[in-house]
């Protein structure tokens, strides 16, 4: 259907014409389902409801709204439609993010360990220090720390080993 | 051994201070991607109470249709924000062992004073230390960061695409709603409009003959008489005919003038509320494609996140930042008005 020509129509006869006119297409833009030619006929039947005389506007308004509320309706299916996509979408997103979250997590124990062997390293020396200086008396107690020392050396040692194993290749 | 221990230390020390500048931060990017969701969410709310108010079923159905989309903005946040968790972890992870390689730089000076034998323990320490901060903390999370992001970029682009159709979807829904509405108030105003827009119209046939009479009267040119109704007669009656005219005319539109004013403030009132709902709609367009903007600076700010990070440098968000303070801006300006 073409577009009434407006400023041409004069008698209630014109009008109601028009107004068959504009019904027909309005059914056949339903029936059809196209979203282009609904949102026509809606536009062309709010211009003929503002220019017509009275008695029929209300009957334009109804079919406009018949229309509009099919393009709702359309809208609503055509957002429904691509739910599936993106629930695909959103399952791939959310490994993504499982797999940063779970290096986030892994982040925390493994810098804990290395403050750990630096810590059983602090001490060993430290130890280690205190009783080379006591080795010059020779007495007992000064011996006992060296074994501590050479233990606190030895779980020193075996942290590095861990690391290793953590980090193989290096 | 304090000669390798030296070298490995200044070694890693060496690289922490100047070949690995900080990992960029993504605090901002999380920031500016919850924003932008916030607001999306408030351009879908909009819409949902605009249609619940009018058709409370279709409400219903369109509020089941947006949970995907929803759920979508969701994760969208969420990987954002794990995205960003994870830079500040690395961040403070290349503090640490910053703090570690200074601590063993002490430890390093004491040995110095001491024995050579726990020299082979400490050198395996300084190989630690150095595989902690190089490796483990800036390689493992900037790899991690790297991938992940590289990883997600098309499924991105793909959810962008997806959430642009709904956002125009949801641009037809609002426009509707506002149409239907135009035509409820037209309606309403229907039988005073009708009497208003004849009125006005005879108003202006009056006046433009008004208009040629007086033409007709100053200048004499017959085209001036033939826009009116006096019909063409002798010089002797035509003055007083034209005169009578314009009298008769000057009456009518008096008349006419009258009565349209008796529906003035209905017209008015019409006018105010065709307006508001103008304006409404003028809203609804500019937020649909301001999030459409939005969605596409995200897009491309996420893009760029992978380069950012394989290259150590900070992530222009400049344009990101930008589209969204537009948008926020756009309601408060319409929340200001309403």
């Amino acid at each position: 259907m073409q577009e009434p020509k407006w400023n041409e129509l004069q008698s209630l006869r014109d009008w109601a014409a028009t107004l068959q006119q504009l019904l027909r297409a309005a059914e056949l833009a339903l029936r059809t389902n196209q979203r282009p030619e609904r949102d026509q006929v809606r536009r062309w039947l709010q211009e003929y409801a503002r220019r017509s005389p009275f008695r029929f506007q209300a009957t334009a308004v109804g079919a406009a709204a018949a229309l509009s509320n099919s393009l709702i309706d359309q809208a609503i299916k055509d957002i429904e439609a691509r739910s599936l996509d993106l629930l695909r979408l959103i399952a791939s997103l959310n490994i993504t993010t499982g797999e940063l979250k779970r290096m986030d997590r892994q982040l925390n124990p493994q810098m804990n360990k290395v403050a750990l062997g630096l810590s059983y390293a602090t001490n060993a020396i430290r130890i280690w220090q205190e009783a080379q200086r006591e080795l010059q008396g020779l007495d007992s107690s000064a011996f006992a720390k060296v074994k501590t020392a050479l233990e606190a050396l030895a779980d020193l040692q075996q942290m590095v080993n861990q690391f290793k194993k953590d980090f193989p290749g290096r | 051994m304090s000669h390798a221990l030296r070298v490995t230390a200044l070694g890693g020390l060496l690289w922490l201070g100047t070949g690995c500048a900080s990992l960029p931060s993504l605090q901002n990017f999380a920031n500016q991607t919850g924003q932008m969701v916030s607001t999306l969410n408030q351009t879908y709310k909009q819409t949902e109470t605009a249609l619940a108010n009018q058709q409370p079923a279709k409400a219903q159905k369109l509020q089941t249709a947006w949970k995907p989309t929803e759920q979508t903005l969701t994760a969208l946040a969420a990987y954002s924000d794990a995205l960003a968790a994870l830079s500040v972890r690395g961040t403070n992870g290349q503090a640490t062992a910053k703090a570690f390689a200074d601590k063993f730089q002490d430890l390093g000076k004491l040995v110095q004073t001491i024995y050579p034998v726990a020299g082979t323990s400490l050198t395996e320490v300084s190989k630690l230390l150095e595989v902690t901060a190089r490796q483990m903390v800036a390689v493992k999370v900037q790899r991690s960061l790297h991938q992940a992001v590289e990883q997600a970029q098309p499924a991105m682009q793909e959810i962008v695409a997806v959430l642009n159709l709904n956002l125009n979807d949801l641009g037809v829904i609002a426009n509707e709603l506002v149409e239907q509405e135009r035509d409820a108030v037209r309606l309403q105003y229907a039988p005073a409009l009708t009497v208003y827009d004849s009125k006005t119209a005879e108003l202006r046939v009056i006046t433009t003959e008004i208009a040629a009479l007086n033409r007709f009267k100053t200048g004499r040119r017959p085209a001036d008489l033939e826009e009116t109704k006096v019909p063409a007669q002798p010089a002797a009656t035509l003055n007083r005919r034209v005169q009578d005219r314009e009298n008769a005319l000057l009456a009518q539109q008096k008349a006419v003038e009258a009565t349209r004013q008796q529906f003035e403030g209905q017209f008015k009132e019409y006018q105010t509320a065709t307006a508001k709902l103008t304006e409404r709609q003028n809203q609804h367009t500019q937020v649909i494609a301001q999030s459409r903007k939005t969605l596409a600076a995200w897009l491309e700010a996420h893009g760029k996140i992978a380069e950012a990070v394989s290259l150590n440098q900070q992530v222009s968000l400049r344009e990101l930042a930008f589209t969204v303070e537009a948008l926020q801006k756009l309601y408060e300006f319409y929340d200001r008005k309403n």
